[in-house]
């Protein structure tokens, strides 16, 4: 309603500006080229910016009354509810869409200005910026759910950062495949998501807020549902990392298996880490601690957790290959695609450039580089583009201003570029002058590899260069340990016989005080987390499948069906604890069934939210008895009126 | 189903341990000028703000132009004007956009009336609501809720830190109200004097519940204060007529409710009794709500007397 | 015509607007045909509530003492009340009666009531028919 639209003036004004000023200062992080030529990866700074912003947007928009103390001044409108709850969001939707049109413009200008470039042609970071700042509509909703919903303070504090993990780990896993977003299906997916928040919100918005009644029913199954969701995603996610870090911990407390004195045995490291001291196989220490030295490691790979929390900002195709700078002032810029732009940063001029007077594309795949000149200038270096898998070798003309190809002598190949260290360098290079005036500025230098031989160049052209070889020590045991057992905890490794050594077999298990205390550490986080998820897990996840959140390697596929039970005891013990604590308090038979159901499928964290939520104060039904007749009355004016 | 414009019905309404409402039930008829009376914190902002929807009664029920207060259309709302305590209006807006943004939002606001009226008060159209005295922004609170010609006007101690000369304004404009519409109006004050003058019924709510419901020429009428020395071992009356004994230096204040003429002669005959006259609303409020109440049956006369050590 | 209350008085609101309106015509300083102020006025100029207003004028106009005309507001008749004769004897005993018990209190003696009553009388001005001169 345009009306109340009225009293939300200021703040709009204020956050459209504010907002969209801030925000387009985050994204112009970059400079002109990479930003609007190329076309940025990622915006980290843009991303957590517009976050923020949404979810302050949110909070204050719903707020607004009850920090000016106007709540029931606005409540006396002659407006219905709907309308009422609507208001503070369609102003959001207001100030947002006011972002996405400020905002990509703003940093336009701010990045033109900067790099002291205005080219209207260039545009390719727009689709990049949209859709980074598209983070900001679910934050925006979660302020507004947050701040709506009837519960204390603190709660909605809590709901606010769970929810924000939540969206994060969902719209990153929707929207990313092999770790690169797709910018509409990011922007699909944060729609997606504000949409049902700012349902939500709405519905929150026509509660009113008041400890001491019980939540109505809609509120119980809407909040509640929103509440235990968040924090039941939330908690797997924070328990699955707790539990990896701790399982992690425990592996990397396990002996490593050495070769020392012609045997093959176990050791740790001491607490001086210089030392490592031989240990039984009960992973007890015996004998004295020895140098590092004596022993040589066999390697070998057990099966780790990965950290999975990804809740970050959408990565997008990266289209920045290379960039150089020339001797002028200048820089080279390379596409993905093999586009080449030369920005000269005294002029403020970028052109086109690429292979010979056409300024054809490169091919894809090649890098940009360095090859130090021998010629008579010794601080002389030339641009080159180098593709090993094409085998090409290109040379920038910085007179011609584009590439050349530059041909190896004798018709040799092209391999690779390599460097050598001044200490190192005892060159051959014949009629070239001593070598020492080359590293007057650089400590390396740079050289050609080519099939049969190496090139440096001189006055554009290749000739013969000897580099130095460098004598690589002696590698080490290349026998490597086998890993039988997926568990990270529980697996077996076996050493086969090799250089006269008998073969070893270790079984690894948490067998001292420290490997078991990690262990059930990351066990008890193991059963705290939603039985839904462990049920899941153990029923559905294979060993091999790429690990998610959901995913528990101590009970993935079936293994210790113990432990899964034990959690499954711990929810049934918690909805049974909130049974009787509901009962006692005198809650409703719909309050006790919602969330002892909650509690037996999402666990702890369920008991915990219905021991939040249903507070006693809001049950209490104190004495009502009808109050004594006034001591000096009149008689009722009022008539009776037949309906 | 009553005619009544406003109907509690044994309210009860709590916050955390302290009771707030103990059954609270009244009633205000259409036309009439009600003031709900009562000391601080006896819960005359709680009945007020259940009446208007912000609060919910947790037993009980309460009514206001024929619909539950919890359940209220923007019919009603738009019927009832509401001055509160502290004048809350958007401290972002003039008085223009306050006198516009009311109107924007109800239908039957009359701006010319209002702004008319602003101009009478001395507030210009310019002047942002942050700056305006307390009394101009009661002034405005006022002129706001009136000016769209309610059904209903509730006030919650509107006149509180206003000066004399502004208070009698604010009564100026209730009685401009009274007089052009039919308007109900319910409001709660501390300045009896000004209570006396325009309320019909009087209710006195202590502790939550009422202890007084009448219309005031009743209570003028029905009500009576005396002092009484009595002769040697003579004892203060007891029973229903009783409402106060507080004891003097020398005999007892009472104050008695429809006392006969035989009850003044039997305590003329006992004592010395000057000429009973009727309490002023101030003083039939402190009699009531003040300590010392053993005729509202807090404790046995007796008890009462043995304090104080008897006549 | 002067009117005045004292909202502290025992006596309710709207019986202190009639009986200082019936003094005024009583004393002369109201003549016949004088208009009263409206509702809104004498509400404003007391400082009470117009409800009271329109009670006193109902009651003055079932007494007889002013008449109300459509449109044009209401008039004072110039009479006394227009009540029965045993209606206004009552009415006059129960006055009466109150004015004793007062006196009775203040602790006059019935000789010294009466003497006060003439007192009043004289200063009045009936004529020999009850009526003001």
């Amino acid at each position: 309603m345009n009306a109340l639209r009225m009293k939300d003036r200021p703040w709009m004004l204020g956050t459209i500006i504010a907002g969209g000023v801030g925000l387009g200062f985050a994204a112009s992080q970059h400079d002109f080229v990479t930003m609007f030529v190329l076309g940025p990866r990622r915006l980290e700074l843009l991303y957590y910016l517009a976050a923020s912003c949404g979810i302050v947007l949110g909070a204050l928009a719903i707020l607004w009354d009850d920090l000016l103390g106007t709540r029931e001044f606005l409540a006396q409108r002659p407006v219905t509810s709907d309308a009422m709850a609507r208001s503070p969001l369609q102003a959001c939707v207001v100030v947002l869409l006011s972002w996405m049109v400020i905002v990509p413009i703003f940093a336009w200008c701010m990045t033109a200005f900067w790099s002291g470039m205005y080219d209207l042609s260039y545009g390719a970071g727009f689709p990049e910026i949209l859709a980074t700042m598209m983070v900001a509509w679910p934050a925006c909703a979660i302020g507004c759910v947050a701040a709506a919903m009837p519960a204390p303070w603190w709660l909605r504090l809590l709901l606010a950062s769970t929810l924000t993990l939540s969206t994060a780990l969902l719209i990153s896993g929707v929207a990313a495949t092999d770790g690169v977003s797709s910018h509409l299906g990011f922007a699909f997916a944060c729609i997606a998501v504000a949409a049902v928040l700012f349902a939500i919100a709405g519905f929150f918005n026509k509660q009113r807020q008041d400890p001491d009644r019980p939540w109505p029913v809609p509120t119980r199954i809407v909040g509640g549902v929103v509440l235990v969701l968040a924090f039941g995603h939330s908690l797997t996610a924070l328990g699955r990392e707790a539990l990896s870090n701790a399982v992690n911990t425990a592996q990397w407390e396990y002996p490593q298996i050495v070769r020392l004195d012609d045997k093959v045995g176990l050791a740790v490291r001491t607490k001086n880490w210089r030392n490592w001291v031989e240990c039984d196989a009960d992973h007890a220490v015996i004998g004295e601690p020895r140098p590092r030295a004596d022993f040589v490691e066999i390697d070998y790979r057990a099966q780790r957790m990965r950290d999975v929390l990804e809740a970050e900002e959408p990565r997008f195709r990266d289209h920045f290959r290379d960039r150089v700078s020339l001797a002028n002032r200048s820089d080279l810029y390379m596409h993905q695609d093999g586009r080449v732009w030369v920005r000269d940063r005294r002029r403020h001029q970028l052109h086109v450039t690429g292979v010979g007077p056409q300024h054809e594309k490169l091919p894809k795949g090649m890098e940009l580089g360095y090859v130090d000149d021998v010629g008579k200038d010794p601080n002389q270096r030339s641009v080159i583009a180098e593709g090993a898998d094409s085998g090409r070798l290109l040379r920038f003309d910085e007179t011609a201003g584009h590439f050349v190809d530059l041909t190896l002598p004798d018709g040799d190949r092209f391999e690779s570029v390599g460097y050598v260290r001044e200490r190192e360098a005892k060159p051959n290079v014949g009629e070239v002058s001593p070598l020492a005036f080359l590293f007057v500025h650089d400590d390396s230098i740079s050289f050609i590899r080519g099939k049969n031989d190496s090139y440096a160049m001189k006055d554009g052209e290749l000739v013969a260069f000897e580099p130095p070889v460098r004598e690589k020590a002696t590698v080490a045991t290349s026998v490597r340990g086998e890993v039988i057992g997926k568990d990270p905890l529980s697996f077996v490794v076996e050493v086969p016989a090799h250089d006269g050594l008998a073969s070893f077999r270790h079984e690894f298990q948490p067998r001292t005080a420290t490997e078991r205390f990690y262990a059930g550490l990351g066990m008890t986080f193991s059963v705290i987390r939603p039985p839904l998820t462990q049920a899941s897990c153990s029923l559905l996840c294979d060993d091999e499948t790429a690990p998610g959140v959901f995913v528990d390697r101590l009970i993935a596929g079936g293994k210790r069906v113990w432990l899964l039970l034990l959690g499954f005891a711990v929810a049934g013990v918690g909805a049974w604890g909130i049974q009787r604590r509901l009962l006692r308090i005198g809650a409703s038979d719909h309050a006790r069934r919602f969330w002892v159901v909650a509690s037996a499928l999402v666990g702890p964290i369920a008991v915990l939210l219905a021991v939040l939520v249903e507070t006693p104060r809001r049950h209490a039904r104190p004495n009502v008895v009808p109050a004594p007749a006034p001591r000096i009355v009149s008689v009722s004016e009022c008539e009776e009126v037949v309906a | 189903m009553s005619s009544a414009v406003v109907t509690f019905d044994g309210v009860h309404r709590w916050f955390g341990k302290s009771h707030v409402l103990r059954g609270l039930s009244f009633e205000v008829a259409p036309g009439q000028v009600y003031a709900l009376l009562g000391r601080n914190g006896a819960g005359k902002t709680t009945a007020l703000r259940i009446l208007l929807g912000f609060l919910a009664p947790l037993a009980g029920s309460a009514h206001v132009l024929g619909r539950d207060c919890t359940d209220l259309l923007p019919e009603q709302r738009g019927r009832i004007g509401y001055v509160g305590e502290e004048h809350r209006l958007y401290p972002t807006m003039t008085v223009q956009q306050a006198v516009n943004f009311e109107a924007a939002t109800r239908s039957t606001f009359r701006k010319d009336f209002a702004l008319e009226a602003a101009k009478r008060c001395g507030l210009r159209s310019g002047q942002r609501v942050p700056f305006l005295s307390r009394g101009q922004r009661a002034q405005l609170s006022l002129i706001l809720a009136v000016a769209s010609g309610p059904d209903l006007l509730i006030c919650d101690d509107p006149a509180l830190g206003l000066d004399v000369v502004m208070r009698r304004e604010f009564l100026d404009v209730m009685i401009d109200l009274l007089a052009d519409t039919g308007c109900t109006v319910l409001f709660s004050s501390h300045f009896l004097s000004d209570v006396e003058r325009v309320a019909d019924r009087v209710g006195i709510l202590h502790e939550g519940a009422l202890l007084v419901d009448a219309r005031l020429d009743d209570l003028k009428q029905r009500v009576r204060k005396c002092i009484w020395v009595p002769n040697g071992d003579a004892k203060p009356p007891v029973g229903d007529n009783v409402l106060r004994v507080g004891a003097r230096r020398q005999g007892f204040d009472l104050t008695l409710l429809d006392a006969t003429e035989a009850m003044f002669a039997d305590l003329a005959k006992s004592g010395e009794l000057s000429p009973p006259e009727a309490p002023s609303l101030e003083d039939l409020f402190l009699d009531i709500t003040g300590p010392e109440q053993p005729g509202m049956l807090r404790e046995p006369i007796e008890q009462f007397l043995s304090k104080t050590g008897g006549a | 015509m002067i009117i005045r209350i004292d909202p502290a008085s025992p006596d309710p609101l709207f019986e202190q607007v009639v009986f200082a309106i019936k003094s005024a015509v009583a004393k002369g300083s109201a003549s016949a045909g004088g208009k009263l102020p409206s509702v809104r006025e004498l509400a404003r100029e007391l400082a009470i509530n117009p409800n009271t207003v329109v009670r006193a004028y109902e009651v003055l106009e079932r007494d007889g003492v002013i008449v109300r005309r459509q449109g044009a507001g209401c008039f004072l008749t110039g009479r006394g009340s227009d009540l029965a004769g045993a209606e206004r004897k009552r009415q006059l005993h129960e006055l009466l009666r109150r004015a004793a018990t007062e006196s009775f209190h203040l602790g006059f003696a019935p000789e010294d009531v009466e003497r006060a009553l003439k007192k009043c009388l004289d200063e009045l001005q009936f004529d020999s028919k009850g009526k003001k001169a």
